[in-house]
């Protein structure tokens, strides 16, 4: 034992490994417990945050040159499809203002200022993503000045993607609702069948292969079908209600044949992102 | 001798810029480097691997440099600090110990990059599986992630080797 330690080799080796799982661990536990991580860090991460606009800048620069080209040759296509909508979107509108007005009076009657479905939206760009295969997160460039606050959930594209991991003075991390680790929170969300029946769950997977979320453990009478609309119940955390999830992809049981699984597929793809919004619970 | 080195200066800068350019390649091309295949661009430790390759007649601490690396890489990107912090050096000090018994050639430098890369994902995939951090299988990440991450950091390799080989024997 003597002749073991006696190389200082081994001794800085078996040092840095400690220090490793030791860091790792307190990064773990601060991620899990406190709202906002050590001011040594978020002073870091802001100062590095800058920095990275400096060099996001031109690659994002380049990048809608050539978006800027693709969506001209799209734009036609879509004025076409875009033209048959705009009827319907005008009575829409005056409906949903009248459901609007009508809500608030209810909501003044019931003496309620804010239910479930009230959120504040903080849009705000992304600037990088994290070079990884197992951590789907990104950088967005508002922070705990902007109002985000850590486990606010993310909407981009048409529906939620993911939930505030991080967050320092000027920028915040993502987690995309794909990252599916012990450690991440999970979402609650409900499902809507056709005949306006209810199904509440939680999303506890992700299938690397098709790019769908799985809703596990689920012991219902009701039926679900494809198409069925998913969108979060604003049960439990800061989620706020109905922000849209997707649809279901298809319904199975598990490997046991106890409960049913319940595949739901995304509008948008979690990939091509650029602006995001947070939505923040109104208090 | 460092001192006067105008490496002093260009030696952090290309980190930074490395760094960002990670994250913004993986950003904007997120559609194709990250779908069923996991394409991992690893530009930070190119840059690191460059130094440590073409610079001779300075003693420059480069495993430092690769720790100041890795720190920042962790806060900034995964927000767990402590896997690249120490996997960065550690892939330098390999690397440098293996340079030893090789030639100054492409050929070489491919060898000894694939070894590191391969040092570096390894041990910070099971870092990650170790706290819980990732779920995925051994046999996904050698198919899915391994590979296509070492065939394309190899590429990138090949096209940088030429112009950071003139970069570097101008500032040394």
């Amino acid at each position: 034992m003597h002749k073991f330690f006696s190389n200082r080799k081994w001794v800085i080796i078996i040092v840095c490994i400690v220090l490793a799982l030791g860091f790792m661990t307190l990064s773990v536990s601060t991620r899990n417990n406190r709202s906002m991580p050590p001011f040594i860090q978020r002073f870091g991460n802001d100062i590095v945050g800058i920095t990275s606009t400096v060099v996001a800048f031109p690659v994002n620069t380049v990048r809608h040159g050539s978006e800027n080209i693709n969506n001209l040759i799209n734009t036609y296509k879509e004025n076409q499809q875009l033209k048959s909508q705009v009827s319907t979107v005008v009575s829409t509108k005056v409906k949903n203002q009248a459901l609007q007005q009508e809500n608030a009076q209810l909501k003044r009657q019931l003496k309620m200022n804010a239910s479930l479905t009230d959120y504040q939206a903080i849009t705000s760009n992304v600037l990088s993503r994290t070079p990884s295969a197992w951590q789907s997160q990104f950088i967005i460039n508002k922070g705990s000045s902007a109002g985000v606050q850590k486990n606010m959930p993310v909407l981009g594209g048409n529906g939620l993607i993911g939930r505030v991991s991080e967050v320092n003075t000027t920028n915040s991390k993502v987690e995309l609702i794909s990252d599916n680790s012990d450690s991440s929170n999970k979402f609650s969300v409900a499902i809507t069948n056709k005949d306006g029946k209810t199904v509440n769950g939680l999303i506890n997977g992700f299938d690397r292969n098709t790019g769908e979320l799985i809703m596990g453990h689920l012991n219902t009478e009701i039926k679900l079908n494809k198409g069925d609309k998913v969108s979060t119940n604003g049960l439990g955390g800061i989620t706020p209600k109905g922000l849209y999830v997707g649809s279901v992809a298809k319904n199975t049981t598990d490997d046991y044949g106890t409960s049913s699984k319940v595949y739901i597929k995304t509008p948008a793809s979690m990939n091509d992102l650029e602006v995001v919004t947070v939505a923040a619970k109104k208090e | 001798m460092l001192s006067h080195s105008p490496l002093k200066y260009i030696l952090p800068i290309g980190i930074f810029i490395a760094l960002f350019f990670d994250g913004s390649i993986s950003l904007v091309f997120s559609h194709s480097l990250f779908s069923n295949y996991y394409f991992i661009p690893q530009l930070t430790f190119l840059w690191l691997f460059f130094a440590m390759f073409f610079i001779q007649r300075i003693n420059i601490r480069i495993e430092l440099w690769a720790a100041l690396a890795g720190l920042i890489f962790d806060m900034y990107y995964t927000g767990i600090i402590g896997v690249y912090l120490f996997v960065f050096p550690l892939a330098i000090y390999i690397g440098k110990k293996l340079y030893k018994l090789l030639s100054v050639d492409i050929f070489s430098a491919i060898l000894i990059y694939f070894i590191d890369l391969s040092i570096i994902y390894l041990l910070s995939f099971f870092a990650n599986k170790l706290q819980n951090l990732t779920s995925m299988s051994d046999s996904f990440f050698l198919v899915h992630v391994l590979g296509p991450t070492l065939i394309i950091n190899i590429i990138f390799l090949i096209i940088l080797y030429i112009p950071c080989q003139i970069l570097f024997e101008r500032l040394d």
